[in-house]
């Protein structure tokens, strides 16, 4: 398993978790993801920030990153304790397009204060309702950014799979693997 | 408008001792919301009572004037009212050798981090509109002042050492017009033309070592990070060193609307605005279950602020001081950034505050559509039990008075069909469609609308 260094935000991000986290290398596999699982289909690194909460990067965080969050329950945030504007507060009431007004807003309070989404649909993994959306905006130093997000709910609780770049190369660069990584997608519940 | 030299018929309080223009240290506009706040002690100054200056010196707090019908006795001018004068020269910077021109250095690559910010709302018209104003009110310090605005949606604005100020998109919706954002600019001017930001540097300094002072000089001075929340708890934590300039900002930012005509009542009713949404939120959220807004939670306003402005503004109508207000072209000017910034606002999650914001706007403007429409889509995401019905009454009246955004069909679609009114639900979502039939949700709600019918 590789070691690499953390990048400044995710450095403080760790800090404040109390904890030093390592990422460590992930071959080309199929992983789980709360009620679903997906196959990946090159390398990426990979740190835990907690049992819910993971971040994936093949060139650096501030490059591309991956970012799974998942069993969002109610009344929580997407993003956690972080953030200096927290964001709103998942309702399981929620539906689609108000989980991703939900996810959207999330990512304003995190790092994309003038985000916007550029295509939003419904789709399905196995008998699970979830969207896509893609999205883009300037990140706090300015660096142009594109994204693409998935997100569902599941036993009352939100997950989603959040891919951010910066958008000269490094977006297109991983697009493909990401669109891989979305379209494998599967529910582990067997349909009835 | 009556304009009379303000000054006038004011008496100014004899030998104010040079050190007052000195003392004093702080630069941020929350900084000014803690002044007086939970730890307020002070009320308007009785008549004879002795003023004490930022150096401990004293002044008498008396003024001449008395309103026609006012008991002189208790007429008093809350502190020296007098021309407060500038502490800097135009166009200059510290000399290399001083520990503030290190501090200058500092500030001034934060502002090259602030100008490349995804914070930064690039707009030249909003930009220069704003810039208009704050050259209006610095006058010939017009060139040292440079604005920033900045997308965060709580009440704030600061002023760095270098003359680098920022304006927060949270002041730009809870100004009501022009005078009232004026008076926040002028205080924020005032505070850079006293030099306030050296003495509370310095004041920092002698309290703290090593990198701390640092992480605190950027907070307190409101560049680092740009817009950072976290910053504000930092800047009330030491917010107690800075009361006497908070007032005296206050005070010269209120000489300096009335210089360039805005009517100083304007500043008063700004905090009396932000005390009521205080007030009304505390209310509708009595257990405080909601997240506090970091803004009430460390720097509430302060009632004594309010009615010492208050004061002044009388005693400069009394002067003969007429002013404007700029109502229309405030509006005007912030244009389609209004509904971003109301967006934003309910983005926060803080739906208390938010309700108590959106009723004191709506009492306002109640001819305004646009605040309805933002009125339902706060009860639409705040989601408890009667929020629908709120949502869709809000949305009616938005439509009733003239709002026709695409947007208000999407929020009373999606929350007719939560509410189980398909047929409503589906109608107003195909309304959304046809006014925005290339909205980038499209896809979405062709889904939603495909999923109603089959459900009927
Ligand atoms: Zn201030």
């Amino acid at each position: 398993m590789k070691k690499i260094v953390l990048s400044l935000g995710l450095t403080a991000l760790l800090l404040m978790a109390g904890c030093a986290k390592q990422f460590v290398q992930v071959d080309p596999s199929t992983q789980q993801f709360g009620p679903v699982s997906f196959t990946t289909a090159q390398p990426w690194n990979k740190v835990d920030i907690n049992a819910d909460h993971s971040m994936w990067t093949v060139d650096g965080l501030t490059l591309n990153t991956l970012e799974l969050t998942g069993n969002v329950g109610k009344g929580k945030r997407l993003f956690g304790s972080a953030k200096t504007i927290k964001g709103p507060q998942f309702d399981p009431s929620m539906s689609l397009p108000e989980q991703s007004e939900f996810l959207l807003a999330s990512l304003r309070a995190d790092g994309l204060p003038n985000a916007e989404i550029f295509g939003l649909e419904a789709f399905r993994i196995g008998e699970i309702d979830a969207f896509t959306v893609y999205f883009g905006g300037e990140n706090e130093d300015g660096l142009d950014t594109l994204g693409l997000a998935v997100g569902f709910v599941h036993d009352e609780a939100f997950h989603a799979i959040i891919y951010r770049a910066a958008s000269e190369h490094y977006y297109e660069k991983l697009l493909p693997e990401v669109t891989g990584i979305i379209e494998s997608l599967k529910s582990n519940e067997v349909s009835t | 408008m009556t304009w009379t030299d303000p000054f006038r018929s004011w008496r100014s309080p004899t030998n104010v001792p040079a050190a007052f223009a000195r003392a004093a240290g702080v630069l941020c506009l929350t900084a000014c919301v803690a002044t007086g706040g939970g730890k307020s002690e002070t009320t308007p100054i009785a008549e004879g009572q002795i003023v004490e200056a930022g150096d401990g010196s004293v002044s008498p707090g008396v003024v001449d004037v008395t309103p026609e019908g006012t008991d002189s006795s208790l007429y008093v001018e809350p502190l020296p009212l007098r021309p407060i004068p500038a502490d800097i020269d135009i166009g200059e910077r510290p000399s290399l050798e001083t520990d503030e021109a290190g501090l200058w250095m500092q500030m001034d690559r934060a502002e090259r981090q602030l100008a490349t910010s995804g914070k930064r709302i690039r707009d030249p018209e909003l930009e220069s509109y704003i810039t208009g104003i704050v050259c209006d009110l610095a006058n010939q310090y017009c060139g040292d002042v440079r604005v920033y605005l900045v997308r965060t949606p709580i009440f704030n604005a600061t002023m760095a050492p270098n003359g680098v100020m920022q304006v927060w998109s949270g002041l730009l919706l809870r100004a009501q017009d022009e005078a009232q954002l004026a008076a926040v600019l002028g205080h924020e001017i005032a505070h850079y033309l006293r030099r306030h930001s050296i003495k509370r540097f310095r004041d920092i300094r002698s309290k703290l070592t090593g990198l701390a002072v640092f992480r605190i000089a950027a907070a307190v001075f409101g560049v680092a990070p740009v817009g950072d929340v976290a910053a504000l708890g930092m800047m009330g934590s030491i917010q107690s060193y800075s009361r006497d300039h908070e007032r005296e900002s206050d005070f010269m930012g209120q000489n300096l609307m009335v210089e360039s005509g805005y009517d100083p009542m304007a500043a008063s009713e700004l905090w009396a605005q932000l005390n009521r949404e205080r007030a009304r939120m505390e209310e509708i959220d009595p257990d405080k279950k909601s997240p506090r807004s970091v803004f009430f939670a460390s720097h509430p306003p302060s009632e004594e602020r309010e009615e010492n402005l208050r004061l002044r503004a009388e005693a400069f109508a009394q002067s003969g001081v007429e002013g404007r207000r700029g109502r229309e072209d405030y509006i005007a000017a912030l244009g389609e950034w209004r509904e971003v910034f109301l967006r934003d606002e309910l983005e926060l999650g803080e739906y208390a505050q938010s309700e108590a914001l959106l009723e004191i706007l709506v009492d306002s403007r109640p001819e305004d559509g646009a605040l309805r429409y933002f009125q339902g889509e706060l009860y639409r995401a705040r989601s408890q039990d009667g929020d629908a019905d709120l949502a869709l009454a809000a949305y009616a009246e938005a439509a009733e008075l003239g709002y026709t955004e695409a947007g208000l069909y999407r929020g009373w679609g999606l929350t007719a069909l939560k509410n189980g009114d398909n047929a409503a639900g589906v109608a107003a979502l195909k309304t959304y469609l046809d006014l925005a039939p290339e909205a980038p949700d499209a896809g979405m709600i062709q889904f939603m609308i495909g999923s109603a019918d089959a459900t009927s």
